[in-house]
């Protein structure tokens, strides 16, 4: 397995089933919506399996700690013969259990605290001696040293011992003593007088890892604890008031639902939630559930009424609510900016404000809660109402309207380009393609992409190919394209003074208004087309071309001519790139550019 | 006198970071008003009368405002939201692409400002002006140790090794720290009391665009300092300008050899 062909089986592991198994990787997701297939940061991630590939390929692998659904888990099997994961969360074992199916001699998942000495002697039954280690979980410092102490010893001579390391990432929750001080002192204390240093993959999410040798096996000595060492504090429990249980912890009461077990930071970052409420006491914190437990069907009900046209209805529904907890808009902003994404909080406050004296922010808070789910067509109805009904803003409503047509879109092609698509790289890159019109593809050879244009329905396409063998085949693929128009040109374009794009457009052949994508495949004349479209390009959002990497195309454009040229077009205001795809055996690939843009906003 | 109502939705820094476009926008002529969210007024303090602050009913948080504060604007005034220049996926955060992008936007909304010298020097943030001056009671060190909640904020600081390495420098730590007697810990204090604390010190080492972006002060354009983390082949500083004489710096063996160079050797000399 190369380079490429390992990543795209990761990739694939980590976007094969969303409903499922999550989708993406920890750094792929946004903030408010982490439901990561693997649990780590894709290209640090692929950096490490390259590395334990070539250090542990068809090995034992040992892995310390399951991400949520145990994608992670899959994707060592890819590498390894044999991965053994443990984990103390029961459910995280069970959830991998479920992905993987039944049990096999090349999975074992036991469930347990890894720093237990029962169940490190159950580990060390299992799997005497591994060929790497993988440290992962939320574990901080003095957890991590434990594990990293038990387990070490068990990887073989020139073996791998890796810690994944996000907490730099979990910043607002950072611990004082954390798992990246474990690395730093560590390599400080153990690694570098032995002559060995952590590489690292990442950044603020990062995997670290080391080479096992000799003399970091003989020994396996953990570090001392550094000077003014403090144990992490954990939540402690404050029982229950309603539906919520209450912790103390870091200075502060959290409400969190009792029924989604103890309180974890993690899961609060990563807006798990239904709802979190934060007061300064015990004695806060419990009046804010029973209010809020109070006030969230009736200010439900008022955006149900609001949806329905009901304004005067829902105002009075608000009002009640306000008069009998006229403190609760106030007490919920200190929880919204510790939960900025909770979906509850936001829909809460921006009722009581919609309905009170900061409409316009009530708004946008309701604005914020449909930002997380913009197929949540009743909210979508209410926030559209708020405009209209409470802002006397009908164009603000119809924006709203036409920003939740586009998302729609934006899903619909998303999921054609990952479910029914395959075999170019323009498929990896929906987002580019959601808002395409139309389509030129130049070397179009048999039409082998109409038919997926059609599905992605684009209005217009044309395609041009030379050969004329090949295009009869296009042209009875156009004629079946079934959506949209679609036209074949027989003739070979390049750069003047042969014919070019930009002749075909002067002589109206080519309507350059209908395209926004360009695709050029011409088997290493494609600079020259480029060349000669400088005029039509000024249309084009989004050029998508071969390169061929292999030595013997002496003929072909470097992919850095190539780049060069489209980013210095039209006085230095032309394209960016945006993505490289090669192909599996190396010696192709297509490079993906899009129109530089000003940033107006992050 | 055209008016306008200017904000940014990012964190603290990033929104202190505006705070030189809005003065240069201020010379222009027009009046602005800007949006923020609650306790980050001190940020944009000072900009003059024609200059107006709405302060929203949300703190900044790490990941920025809580609520787009767009919402703050008030009726009838045009408004735009301030981007930091560059057409990629990341910001490039330059004081021309700042101004390049601000005026694309201003254009699409027909509006020509008449920059007052548009080969001005890149500015300086001052905004603790007003504040007291903070007095040190040794030689010290800027170290920025906070987190963010940026992709490169990774680096871990040697707290205790500093400490060894110059023994007669206090480190002035802007989040908690081992608990030596050389370190002090800042990271209670005001972003203004920062600012001045960091142009008392001798040299400034931070990690991240927020919250280092509080030590941009005149007093400390040409002081020495540093950012950790960074890996000088594949980013430049933000805020550059020329002469700029920050160092990027990849691990704490680069650390400690910059400031034995800069800061302990020159004070020998």
């Amino acid at each position: 397995m190369n380079q490429v062909e390992l990543c795209r089986a990761i990739d694939a592991i980590a976007t094969c089933d969303p409903e499922t198994r999550g989708y993406g990787y920890a750094d792929t997701q946004y903030a408010w919506h982490h439901d990561a297939a693997i649990e780590q940061p894709r290209r640090a991630f692929h950096a490490w399996l390259q590395l334990l590939h070539r250090h542990a390929a068809d090995g034992a692998v040992l892995q310390v700690g399951l991400d949520r659904r145990g994608g992670s888990h899959l994707a060592l099997l890819a590498v390894a013969a044999r991965v053994v994961g443990v984990d103390g969360d029961g459910a995280r074992v069970e959830a991998a259990r479920r992905l993987l199916g039944p049990a096999s001699s090349r999975s074992v998942l036991l469930a347990g605290d890894p720093c237990a000495a029962a169940v490190a002697a159950n580990v060390r039954d299992v799997l005497p001696v591994c060929d790497a280690l993988l440290l992962d979980g939320d574990d901080g410092y003095e957890r991590l040293r434990s594990a990293w102490h038990r387990y070490a010893g068990l990887v073989r001579e020139g073996g791998l011992v890796a810690i994944v390391d996000r907490c730099q990432a979990d910043a607002p929750a950072g611990r004082p003593f954390d798992r990246d001080r474990f690395v730093c002192d560590l390599e400080r204390d153990f690694l570098l007088p032995r002559g060995v240093r952590f590489v690292r993959h990442g950044d603020a999410q990062a995997l670290h890892s080391y080479v096992q040798t000799a003399a970091t096996r003989a020994e396996v000595r953990a570090p001392a604890l550094p000077a003014g060492f403090r144990a992490d504090p954990d939540p402690e429990p404050l029982g229950t008031e309603g539906p919520f249980a209450l912790w103390s912890w870091l200075g502060r009461v959290v409400a969190v639902p009792a029924a989604a077990g103890p309180l974890r930071a993690r899961v609060w970052r990563q807006n798990g939630y239904d709802t979190v409420l934060e007061a300064a006491d015990e004695a806060g914190a419990r009046r804010l559930a029973g209010a809020w437990t109070d006030a969230r069907p009736p200010l439900a009900q008022a955006r149900s009424l609001l949806q329905q046209g009901a304004v005067e209805a829902a105002r009075s529904t608000v009002a009640a609510v306000r008069a009998r907890h006229a403190w609760l808009a106030a007490a919920l902003v200190p929880c919204l900016e510790a939960a900025p994404w909770n979906r509850q909080l936001l829909l809460a406050l921006g009722t009581l404000w919609s309905f009170g004296d900061a409409p316009r922010q009530g708004s946008a808070l309701l604005r914020r809660a449909l930002d997380l789910d913009m197929l949540d067509t009743d909210l979508l109805r209410t926030v559209a109402a708020a405009c209209v009904h409470l802002l006397r803003d009908e164009a603000e409503a119809r924006a709203l309207l036409a920003a939740a047509k586009q998302h729609v879109r934006r899903r619909k092609v998303a999921a054609i380009c990952h479910e029914e698509l395959h075999g170019h790289a323009l498929w990896d890159y929906p987002q580019l393609l959601a808002e395409v019109r139309g389509v030129l593809e130049v070397g179009a050879h048999r039409g082998e992409h109409v038919a997926a244009f059609a599905r992605l329905e684009f209005a217009e396409q044309c395609h041009v190919e030379a050969d004329p063998a090949a295009f009869a085949a296009l042209e009875r693929a156009c004629a079946a394209a079934g959506s949209g128009r679609a036209i074949a040109l027989r003739c070979a374009v390049g750069a003047a003074p042969r014919l070019t794009l930009d002749t075909l457009v002067a002589e109206g052949r080519i309507d350059a208004q209908r395209y926004d994508l360009l695709v050029v495949d011409t088997g290493g004349t494609e600079l020259d087309v480029l060349r000669g479209a400088t005029a039509l390009l000024r249309h084009v959002d989004i050029v998508c071309v071969a390169v061929f990497l292999e030595p013997g195309r002496a003929e072909a454009p470097l992919p850095q001519q190539i780049q060069a040229f489209l980013r210095d077009l039209h006085g230095g205001d032309g394209f960016d790139l945006r993505a490289f795809e090669p192909s599996l055996d190396g010696r192709r690939g297509h490079a993906i550019f899009e129109r530089k843009r000003a940033r107006g906003s992050r | 006198m055209t008016r306008l109502f200017l904000y940014h939705n990012g964190r603290r820094g990033e929104v202190l970071l505006c705070r030189a476009l809005y003065r240069s926008v201020l010379a222009t002529g027009v009046e602005l008003v800007l949006g923020a969210c609650r306790d980050d007024g001190e940020l944009l303090a000072g900009l003059g009368p024609r200059c107006q602050v709405v302060e929203g009913p949300f703190r900044n948080t790490a990941h920025g405002a809580p609520l787009d504060l767009d919402a703050l604007c008030p009726p009838g005034l045009l408004r735009l939201e301030v981007g930091f220049g560059g057409s990629g996926a990341e910001p490039t955060c330059q004081w021309p692409d700042v101004v390049g992008s601000f005026e694309r936007d201003c254009r699409r909304l027909g509006i020509e400002l008449a920059w007052a010298d548009p080969e001005q020097a890149v500015p300086m943030l001052d905004f603790a002006a007003a504040a007291p001056a903070v007095s040190l009671r040794r030689p010290s060190i800027y170290l920025d140790n906070a987190r963010t909640a940026c992709a490169h904020c990774w680096f871990v600081y040697d707290v205790e090794r500093l400490a060894r390495a110059l023994p007669d420098w206090d480190l002035l730590c802007t989040a908690p720290a081992p608990a030596l007697p050389s370190v002090v810990d800042i990271s209670h204090w005001s972003w203004s009391q920062r600012s001045r604390a960091s142009e008392a010190c001798e040299a400034l080492v931070g990690t991240t665009l927020d919250p280092f972006v509080c030590t941009l002060t005149e007093a400390n354009r040409w002081k020495c300092k540093a950012l950790c983390g960074y890996d000088a082949r594949l980013h430049a500083p933000f805020w550059d300008y020329p002469g700029n004489p920050m160092e990027l710096l990849a691990t704490m063996d680069e650390l400690v050899d910059f400031l034995l160079a800069n800061v302990a050797e020159r004070s020998r000399r």
